[in-house]
Formats: structure tokens, C-alpha cells, sequence
């Protein structure tokens, strides 16, 4: 199952910059596998672990003007989401998650169920770190 | 002037009646009564102040109900033990009738019956106005076409008429039939479904009808909206993290 974080006054921001409409962020981890395998035997004998990047999706109300930037320029960004929480009359941070180098690598519409226009864009980047 | 001897369980009453709907003189050896036509109006307002529900169970008290229909000036515990037996008689009716033609009736809505209850019922103490409940089901569902208000009728017409709309507003139950027998629930929810009808039409609808109505859904490829697609490809992954951003 998917890990969901539910936060309200939190941000996503995009080098340094609030990203306005931020609705969900999607990311996962994937890491290359390989079995190792040897001659006379249908076991593998050990496993070797390639290339860890971190796929991502920025589903935004309606659209980000800089995000298409840095999808047109190819260009390198950062990614900060802070969450935060309401704990009865205190806002307590939680959880601060960061993606680094990451890049655009394209974008797709929807209108939701109110008629309104959403856009994702979908990134990788090359670690994501959780305080 | 018509005289008559009532008995009511061995309460004798002598009587100078004309029907429930003209005033009645009524006399004991030592007393005597005058009582008005008991109307439609009167009965809800005296259910309001004589009934209870308790353990689910709607209760009445018979002689309240009595002290109200004989009035205030017979308040006293020993004139409504004496006119008790003819005030009940006397709001019940004579023979019952059928309701009168110059109403039309219609089952209530979902939205007017939960606004009865709503209007009757006392969230904090669970307090249930019977009669309240019954007076909207009254103004919400009798038409009057021509004759006075429903609620000005007397009870041996008013009666009726509430019965009538009563059983119009609360039909009875499924029958046995039709809850027991799962062919007959999907049959019912398969045509309610497709054709949009209430329960109670189809099963009064013929059943050769019925049966070519089903020959025709039978033959009739199903159409289903295409699912819009998810905008997200990563949200089905097992080992995606998502995070909801509220506003």
C-alpha cells in the first residue's frame, strides 16, 4: 500500500520558491537488481545492486509556470516539501522531505472531479532525504 | 329528536343523537353531557398530549385521551370515570366509513416524511410527538379538492381519512416472498435498476411483461463508462509515498 502523509499547512518548494496550487506529491525509490548467477547451479549466488534514482510526480492546481520552465531548459532543481501539522492550538513541523538534482521529464493534464484543470509533472531526481 | 341507550361495557348512557358530526346530549340517571363533534384536529392535538413511546412501542393513555375529548370543565378523576367510556366512543366513531371522496391523497417524500420526524422528535429527551408527526403527514399528503380543512373534519370522517393516508405513507412491509426468494430480489433490483421503476411497479406489472422486459435486457449488450484514467502512474506502486497537500 501506498505511504500517505496527510499535512496541512505545509509547502512545496521549488528552488527556494513556494510552488502555488501543490496538491500530492508521488515518489518512490527504485534501485537496480541483478541475480548473480554461476555455472552448474539454478540458485543464484549472490545479488548485485546497481542505480538508486527517485521517481517523482508534482500533481499542481492548475499549472506552474516554473516547472514548465525547467521542463523547456532541461534544467536542474530542488525539491522541498515541508510538512506540517496542527496539533490542537500548536503547529508542529513533522517531516521535511528534500529531492535533489532533480529534473522534469514531462508533464500530462486532468480536470478533476470539480472542473478543474490539473497538471503533473513527473521528475527524477537522484536522492530524496527524509529528516 | 333521536333517542337511543348506549351501552359501553356495561356503562349505560342515554342519548339524544343525530351522528357524530352534529352535537350530542347525552344523560345519566344523576348527569347529564353536551359534547361537540369530536374533529380530525382535536385527535392529533389530544395524541400529542396522551401518548408515549416507550421500548419502541407507541402507548396511549385511554382515559387522558378521554379527559381531553370530554374538555376542560370535566377535568375531575370521578366525571371522566363516569363520560370516560362515551367520550372514547364518541371520538372513535360510529361505523367506520370510507374516506371521503373530496380529498385525493399521495405518499409522502423521503425529504417531507425525515422533516415530520425531524419536527416530532426531541433530540435530548427522545421525546416523540405523535401527534405532531401525524398533522404534517396530514398537511403534506391530503389534498383537499373541495369540503372543509382535513383537519376540521369530524373524527367519523377524519378517521378514515387519516387511516387511509396512513396506510398510503406507510406501506407494509416486503412480503415474505419477495425477501425470501433470491431470484426474486435480482429480478426486482435488475429491472428497478435498469428501467429506473420503484419495487411495488414491478411487481404489479404483468409478469409475461415482466418477462419480455428481461428477454429485451437479456439481448441488450451492457454498456459501462470507460473509468477515467488515473492521472498519476507512481499512486498504484505498492512502494510509492504519497503526500496530500491541503490548502
Amino acid at each position: 500500500m501506498p505511504k500517505i502523509y496527510a499535512a496541512n499547512r505545509s509547502n512545496v518548494l521549488v528552488d527556494g520558491e513556494a510552488l502555488e496550487g501543490a496538491q500530492t506529491l508521488h515518489y518512490r525509490v527504485v534501485v537496480e537488481r541483478q541475480d548473480i548467477r554461476a555455472i552448474g547451479s539454478d540458485e543464484r549466488i549472490d545479488v548485485a545492486f546497481g542505480l538508486r534514482t527517485v521517481e517523482g510526480e508534482l500533481i499542481v492546481r492548475s499549472s506552474s509556470d516554473k516547472l514548465d520552465t525547467l521542463l523547456a531548459q532541461s534544467a536542474r532543481f530542488q525539491v522541498v516539501a515541508n510538512l506540517k501539522k496542527d496539533v490542537g492550538m500548536v503547529t508542529e513541523s513533522t517531516r521535511t522531505v528534500s529531492f535533489d538534482d532533480c529534473f522534469v521529464t514531462g508533464k500530462r493534464f486532468d480536470m478533476d472531479a470539480g472542473d478543474t484543470a490539473r497538471t503533473l509533472y513527473s521528475f527524477t531526481a537522484t536522492r530524496v532525504r527524509e529528516e | 329528536m333521536t333517542t337511543a341507550i348506549l351501552d359501553v361495557n356495561g356503562a349505560r348512557y342515554g342519548l339524544d343523537y343525530h351522528g357524530h358530526d352534529q352535537p350530542l346530549h347525552a344523560w345519566t340517571d344523576e348527569h347529564e353531557l353536551r359534547l361537540s363533534p369530536w374533529l380530525l384536529g382535536q385527535h392529533l392535538a389530544a395524541l400529542g398530549q396522551t401518548t408515549r413511546v416507550d421500548d419502541g412501542a407507541l402507548g396511549l393513555d385511554a382515559g387522558a385521551y378521554a379527559a381531553q375529548v370530554l374538555g376542560p370543565a370535566l377535568q375531575q378523576v370521578d366525571a371522566v370515570a363516569r363520560w370516560g367510556p362515551l367520550a372514547l366512543w364518541w371520538a372513535a366513531g360510529a361505523e367506520p366509513e370510507a374516506p371521503p371522496a373530496t380529498y385525493t391523497l399521495r405518499p409522502w417524500t423521503m425529504l417531507e416524511r425525515a422533516s415530520a420526524v425531524r419536527a416530532a422528535l426531541d433530540p435530548e429527551t427522545g421525546a416523540f410527538q405523535v401527534g405532531r408527526y401525524l398533522g404534517m403527514l396530514v398537511a403534506c399528503c391530503v389534498q383537499r379538492v373541495s369540503g372543509p380543512d382535513p383537519l376540521a373534519l369530524p373524527m367519523a370522517r377524519g378517521g378514515p381519512l387519516l387511516a387511509a393516508v396512513c396506510r398510503l405513507c406507510a406501506p407494509e412491509p416486503l412480503l415474505p416472498p419477495v425477501v425470501a426468494d433470491p431470484a426474486l430480489r435480482r429480478l426486482t433490483l435488475r429491472i428497478c435498476a435498469a428501467l429506473g421503476w420503484s419495487p411495488a411497479r414491478v411487481w404489479q406489472t404483468p409478469a409475461g411483461e415482466l418477462d419480455q422486459l428481461l428477454a429485451l435486457l437479456d439481448d441488450t449488450p451492457v454498456t459501462r463508462p470507460r473509468p477515467r484514467p488515473r492521472l498519476s502512474t507512481l499512486a498504484d506502486h505498492r512502494d510509492t509515498h504519497t503526500i496530500e497537500i491541503d490548502d
